[in-house]
């Protein structure tokens, strides 16, 4: 190894000899151009931090512009130091939907049975009380994730209160130690590859997915794309604290941004940190392929910074990033998961399990601003893959695959996802 | 496993070292004004010839022989007249299913892209196949072949339950006085002739292209999804399934489970497909289907790339060294298969250990070895 090494730093020591011949030219060329500016005033922006430096003016008039800057982090103050950032109410919301989750899973234990009207407690957070691991108050709150599930729309609150009732009348005809889930048959179904199990409807659909994936999508997605991100949300001051006396020194579109973000990812320094669970996790999931965690958080981070500075030109294509990317992410989940329930096509459980989460991630496409995807084309793509999921063919489960690959751009991932 | 990372796959051997070595290498021909593409091919593979040749030589032929065998078994139906169906026409269509099965073995290593999306390992050879489950079907006219609840009746095991559970005389007999039993076992190779179509078609039609063209390393690429296939192939469908759950060396309890032999029914079939199996692995290794055939680039090449070293050369001159080996091994059994693992389960052992022994070569040192040359290659573009 020596001798090689050495060759090596010969070999670099060229480099700086030819960097001087280039040196050389362009201090001559810098010495006659500055001999022939010397006696004219030429105005423009001479601050060479700036995007638009102009290396030829000599007086500055004050048009310099800077290129908005991506923080490292999701870390923001005011001029006088002060944190402007506050996502507490989404931080609660997904807190809401991780313990309703734990409690959902407890089903998959055949004999635990759910009960239904805890469910809808800890929906519309009316009478619940949370273990509130983080004391954020979550108990008695005004925060909840019934009234931001599309904006509380009774269509899809009340399909997600079905899937709640389904799961606690179906987790209440379980038998300890019987995992009799089968086709045509609602209960625990046991995986012949694995260990696990799941509680499953009698076409094999998973209610625990539906309902936390699916709120992922219609309470999440909906509120960062089409509520916080959107003009209604965005169109507002950004001029002044909504009210420094209260701690609120961010402007009403910064909170705004925040809250976006907030129901991206509860981590300021996310990718780093929040990647086990929501979108915050399935973005992770999606990085080696598609970059959707670091492509997603560096536009909000970028997006965030454009608004402080309010260049609200660059904002907006941030925003453009942040829909593009979610529908990426979320389609690209969805591919995975079709692709996963191909693998496992003779595993019952895994099969339902997966094609359970592939239609959750589906669903969520329609919630997107801008989407590729719309309710229409979420509802055909649902109808070809069929309700049971015990009689899907490997064609059903292909064809939505590419179908879903095509709309959204990701054909060349469609196998390898 | 993949080989997306393959910073982090140093298994057993040093990669590092090799890497830096081999950097080096490189920046020395540069210094000294060589181009390191021209004709050095001690160090550059280039994948694309690779995944061609692969595609070409091995992948296309072992999907079109099956498919071609399967149309030869659908054939061999039509001679058949019914209701005077006779042991002769019994025993040419055994001959057909076995070369049938044998055929399956090349195109079973390869079960991605379109064999993926169609579940055709799943379809084609789930086994044990449940025999009172392919006898229920008989009668049932809205039989769906490839719903998962059908998938343990159907496809060659289900063949060979009916075609060889008993003896030929006694087999037309059967198919001649049920003809809703003939009619059944035309209708499971007609899915079976389709399926195979279906994934031929796919891969000559697009597939093959993209999958050539494809020459990263990265999660999902060609090369990732081919050895990663290749490697779960051998070790769980090959060593697993054809003998280490047959002589139950994987199994907690360790007591032979004669009838978890591949086509246990034809009682003579068993070894030779396990011995086609790892003909099939041959092919792919070498890259062609006339072993030794330098002209042809398989992984062979990859590694004796690397040149005269433990994990190049020397590990290449192992595993055809302890391919030989397992493939003698194999033929010390006798069949039928299923009698032997109980009677001789000491001595399957040994046979079980050479198979193992590949295991640690492909999938351990091999991918290890490329995990070399990937990286490598990126570190080109630093």
């Amino acid at each position: 190894m020596q001798v090689p090494m050495r060759t090596i730093f010969a070999f670099q020591m060229k480099k700086p000899s030819i960097m001087k011949t280039r040196n050389l030219h362009s201090l001559l060329a810098i010495l006659v151009v500055g001999f022939a500016l010397t006696s004219c005033n030429q105005e423009g922006c001479t601050d060479s931090a700036a995007s638009n430096y102009n290396s030829d003016a000599n007086t500055d008039d004050g048009s310099c512009t800077y290129d908005v800057v991506t923080p490292d982090e999701y870390v923001f103050t005011d001029a006088n130091g002060n944190n402007t950032v506050n996502f507490d109410g989404q931080r609660e919301r997904l807190n809401m939907l991780s313990e309703m989750t734990s409690y959902l899973k407890t089903s998959n234990t055949p004999g635990t049975a759910l009960d239904a009207s805890t469910l809808l407690a800890m929906y519309a957070n009316d009478g619940y009380t949370w273990i509130d691991e983080q004391n954020l108050g979550m108990t008695g709150s005004s925060k909840q994730l019934r009234s931001k599930t599309v904006g509380g729309d009774l269509v899809w609150t009340e399909t997600f209160e079905g899937f709640m009732n389904g799961i606690a009348d179906a987790s209440s005809q379980t038998v300890a130690g019987v995992t009799d889930g089968a086709a045509g048959n609602a209960g625990v179904v046991s995986s012949s590859s694995s260990s696990s199990q799941y509680l499953q409807s009698a076409q094999g659909q998973e209610w625990t997915q539906l309902i936390e994936k699916g709120l992922m999508g219609a309470c999440f997605y909906y509120n960062i794309s089409s509520v916080y991100l959107a003009s209604g949300k965005m169109d507002v001051d950004n001029s002044e604290a909504v009210d420094s006396n209260d701690d609120k020194y961010y402007t009403a579109m910064e909170h705004h941004w925040d809250e976006a973000y907030g129901y991206f990812t509860n981590a300021t320094n996310y990718p780093s940190n929040e990647t086990k669970r929501f979108w915050g996790k399935y973005a992770n999931s999606r990085e080696e392929l598609l970059q959707s965690a670091s492509r997603i958080s560096a536009a909000f981070r970028t997006g965030r910074a454009a608004i402080s500075q309010n260049r609200l030109a660059e904002r907006d294509a941030q925003i453009d990033i942040i829909n593009r990317e979610l529908e990426r992410c979320s389609a690209g989940t969805a591919i995975h998961y079709l692709n996963d329930a191909l693998s496992n096509y003779a595993d019952d459980a895994l099969r339902n399990h997966e094609l359970s989460e592939a239609k959750a991630f589906i669903m969520a496409l329609q919630f997107g601003a801008n989407t590729s995807v719309n309710t229409d084309a979420v509802n055909s793509l649902l109808d070809l893959l069929g309700e049971d999921y015990y009689s899907v063919t490997t064609a059903q489960i292909t064809q939505v695959r590419d179908e879903l690959a095509t709309m959204t751009g990701l054909t060349e991932f469609a196998t390898s996802l | 496993m993949t080989i997306s990372n393959p910073g982090k796959k140093p298994t057993g051997r040093s990669m590092r070292p090799v890497g830096l070595f081999i950097s080096t290498l490189c920046l020395i021909l540069f210094a000294f004004g060589c181009n390191p593409d021209s004709d050095d091919e001690q160090i550059t593979f280039d994948r694309g010839p690779f995944l061609e040749n692969t595609v070409q030589a091995v992948i296309l032929p072992a999907y079109s022989n099956f498919a071609a065998q399967c149309e030869a078994l659908h054939n061999a139906t039509e001679e058949c007249i019914a209701g005077e169906i006779n042991d002769q026409d019994i025993a040419s269509l055994r001959e057909v299913l076995r070369l049938t099965y044998l055929s399956w073995q090349h195109a079973a290593l390869f079960d991605f892209g379109p064999a993926a999306d169609r579940a055709l390992s799943l379809t084609t050879n789930t086994y044990p196949t449940d025999t009172a489950e392919v006898i229920d079907e008989i009668s049932n006219a809205s039989w769906t072949p490839g719903l998962p609840a059908t998938l343990n009746s159907i496809g060659l095991p289900a063949l060979d339950y009916l075609l060889n559970h008993a003896p030929a005389e006694e087999v037309a007999d059967l198919m001649n006085s049920s003809p809703a039993r003939f009619d059944h076992f035309k209708r499971l190779i007609v899915f079976l002739e389709e399926e195979s179509n279906n994934v031929l078609s796919a891969w000559e039609n697009g597939f093959s292209s993209n999958f050539i063209s494809n020459t990263g390393t990265e999660e999902g690429s060609s090369i990732g999804m081919l050895l990663n296939s290749f490697n779960e192939a051998y070790e769980q469908g090959i060593r697993k399934q054809k003998l280490g759950l047959p002589n139950g060396i994987m199994t907690f309890s360790e007591t032979p489970q004669p009838q978890l032999v591949e086509a246990p029914f034809a009682e003579t079939w068993s070894i030779e497909l396990m011995h086609e199996a790892l003909i099939g692995c041959e092919n792919f290794y070498f890259g062609d289907r006339v072993q030794g055939d330098s002209q042809q680039i398989g992984l062979d090449d990859y590694l004796k790339s690397l040149g005269n070293f433990e994990y190049g050369l020397g590990l290449h001159n192992e595993i055809t060294g302890q391919l030989s080996t397992a493939k003698a091994a194999v033929l010390t059994m006798h069949d039928p298969l299923g009698q032997y693992v109980v009677e001789n389960q000491e001595a399957t052992y040994e046979v079980f250990a050479e198979l193992q022994a590949l295991v640690v070569l492909w999938k351990v040192d091999m991918m290890s070895s490329l995990g070399v040359l990937i990286t490598y290659q990126d570190n080109d573009n630093d």
